[in-house]
């Protein structure tokens, strides 16, 4: 299972201030929507694949999370191939089939868009971890709160992250408990025996979620969660030289990316 | 007690994938039918070495045999049938919408024909005095009674050794008492038993047998009386013996270990009262 706290590294990228990661990282998650040709969504990619370096996190998480992606890629390049509205055909595979929109060819418009749905996957699948992973929880709080999002939703956003980890290893003793009653995960193939499986893993798992998450309630109310007064932050935040160039290299791009977007570019 | 040997560690070391030491050179022989418990304080190794013995966790240097078969290249599936694992939390094992429903779970995994599968629930249903919430669904039970439903799930499997996480924790007084009695019933019929526990007065209760483990590797190994007469050393473990023995040991009883509250009254009564004659006078 994948370690997602690796927050004690220290690299440039994990000193900058959450405030100007978050903002970078919404740049990029924004012109990833933004973009749907694949060689503009392939620059986003190098330039997320450039921060992972400069963050010093292992690349081999990114292997394990497209893996864990893989099934919607598969799924995303084939619906995109078939049914996009191209207008180099390639090469003819059937009949035309009215009903669901397919021409009976596959194009070359198609292709390339496919693999531009895949690139933008990964590029979103790989800058949640990046934000998540290279700063400290109450670092992401302060940051939201500085940037106005309201308190409340601050907490619920940070508490639901800093859950995952044991979410995470709630499910691997569920499944251990659920091999030792004769399940097994990793049978050939068998597609009803693994949703069988999975339904002995998602129940005690989000029954017992739930149960933290009351718990949790419990224990927020009673510290005085909620009470109406000013907080104050124990932590500080403080915005650096890095900080201040990442901020507006991440408005120039966004900038230059609604400008080239008007203009017509990078899209099919 | 026949020795056949049910569980061997030989040389067993484990690593975990973020290089954490879990076990280290641990040689251990468990026989048919003993009752034992692994001490230790957390941190230790005891899940570690017992996830072991059905194949949770496999070993990264030397091996794990189970009735003579390395458990290396063996599924949990398959060594479930001979080791079953009930753990600290029963609601791990829970998922199904009934109490009968839960127990036929295992069995029907396991290709089980149907009439077998019936015969099997019924007979733990009764054994385990469950028969009247066959129909209700496990999370209507209180604690106690889902722990004695995760029993009955490795109950019915048959298996023939049963390892028991820390089987007591949460429960009331009564709840321990249910759960400790049923695990005594199972060695009472001949399966082998190990516990991980906290709770010392309660390993003196029961067991048979005592593995102090430190740092992942084995620092005490013996009968109860042995093993806690030992107070110092458990001491330096984080360990501590049974209130019963270090009152005994405090009132000078220095060349046998008491485990338990008839043993020190019998002794006190044969150290201190020699004559009844004395207690009704009120001498004493």
């Amino acid at each position: 299972m994948m370690n997602i706290n690796l927050k004690s590294q220290k690299s440039p990228f994990q000193k900058l201030d959450g405030r100007s990661k978050l903002v970078a990282l919404a740049v990029i998650f924004t012109l990833v929507l933004l973009f749907s040709h694949w060689a503009y969504i392939l620059g986003l990619l190098v330039l997320v694949m450039l921060i992972w370096w400069v963050a010093r996190l292992p690349f081999n998480m990114i292997r394990d999370l497209f893996k864990f992606f893989l099934v919607i890629a598969v799924v995303i390049l084939v619906v995109q191939i078939f049914f996009y509205p191209g207008t180099t055909n390639l090469f003819r595979i059937s009949n035309p089939i009215r009903v669901i929109g397919f021409s009976g060819y596959i194009t070359l418009e198609g292709i390339l868009f496919g693999i531009a749905m895949v690139l933008r996957l990964v590029v979103i699948m790989i800058v949640a971890p990046l934000l998540v992973m290279t700063t400290p929880l109450p670092d992401l709080m302060l940051a939201l709160v500085k940037l106005k999002v309201p308190y409340r939703f601050a907490f619920i956003m940070t508490t639901a992250l800093s859950l995952l980890p044991s979410i995470q290893n709630h499910a691997a003793i569920i499944q251990q408990a659920q091999l030792c009653r004769g399940i097994t995960y990793d049978g050939a193939g068998k597609f009803f025996a693994k949703l069988r499986a999975s339904v002995a893993l998602m129940v005690p798992l989000i029954l017992g979620t739930f149960r933290d998450s009351q718990t949790l309630e419990i224990a927020m109310s009673s510290r005085a969660f909620g009470a109406p007064i000013k907080r104050t932050f124990l932590l500080e935040s403080h915005f650096g030289v890095a900080d201040y160039l990442i901020l507006v290299f991440a408005i120039l791009l966004l900038v230059g990316g609604i400008y080239l977007r008007a203009r017509g570019f990078g899209a099919y | 007690m026949a020795e056949e040997n049910v569980l061997l560690c030989e040389q067993l070391s484990h690593i975990y994938a973020n290089g954490v030491q879990a076990l280290a050179n641990i040689n251990l022989s468990i026989s048919q039918g003993e009752y034992v418990a692994f001490v230790g304080q957390n941190g230790s190794g005891k899940t570690t070495l017992v996830k072991h013995f059905n194949g949770l966790l496999k070993p990264t240097q030397g091996k794990v045999l189970v009735f003579g078969e390395s458990t290396q290249d063996k599924k949990v599936s398959y060594l479930s049938r001979r080791v079953g694992y009930v753990f600290q939390n029963p609601d791990d094992m829970l998922f199904c919408s009934s109490v009968g429903e839960e127990i036929a779970y295992g069995p029907r995994m396991l290709g089980f024909d149907q009439g077998e599968i019936d015969t099997r629930v019924q007979k733990i249903l009764t054994e385990l005095d469950l028969e009247s919430q066959r129909e209700i669904h496990p999370f209507a039970l209180s604690l106690g009674d889902r722990q004695r439903l995760a029993v009955a799930c490795a109950l019915s499997l048959d298996p023939q050794v049963f390892v028991f996480d820390e089987p007591t924790t949460g429960q009331d007084y009564f709840g321990g008492k249910s759960i400790m009695m049923l695990i005594d019933q199972l060695h009472a019929k001949g399966k082998t038993i190990i516990i991980i526990s906290h709770d010392m007065p309660l390993v003196a209760e029961h067991a048979k047998r005592v593995v102090v483990l430190n740092k992942g590797q084995i620092a005490l190994d013996g009968t109860p009386e042995t093993v806690f007469s030992y107070t110092e050393k458990l001491r330096q473990l984080s360990l501590r013996s049974p209130q019963v023995t270090l009152l005994a040991q405090e009132l000078g009883l220095r060349d046998r270990t008491l485990l338990r509250v008839p043993q020190i009254v019998q002794w006190l009564e044969a150290e201190y009262l020699p004559s009844p004659k004395r207690i009704q006078g009120g001498q004493v």
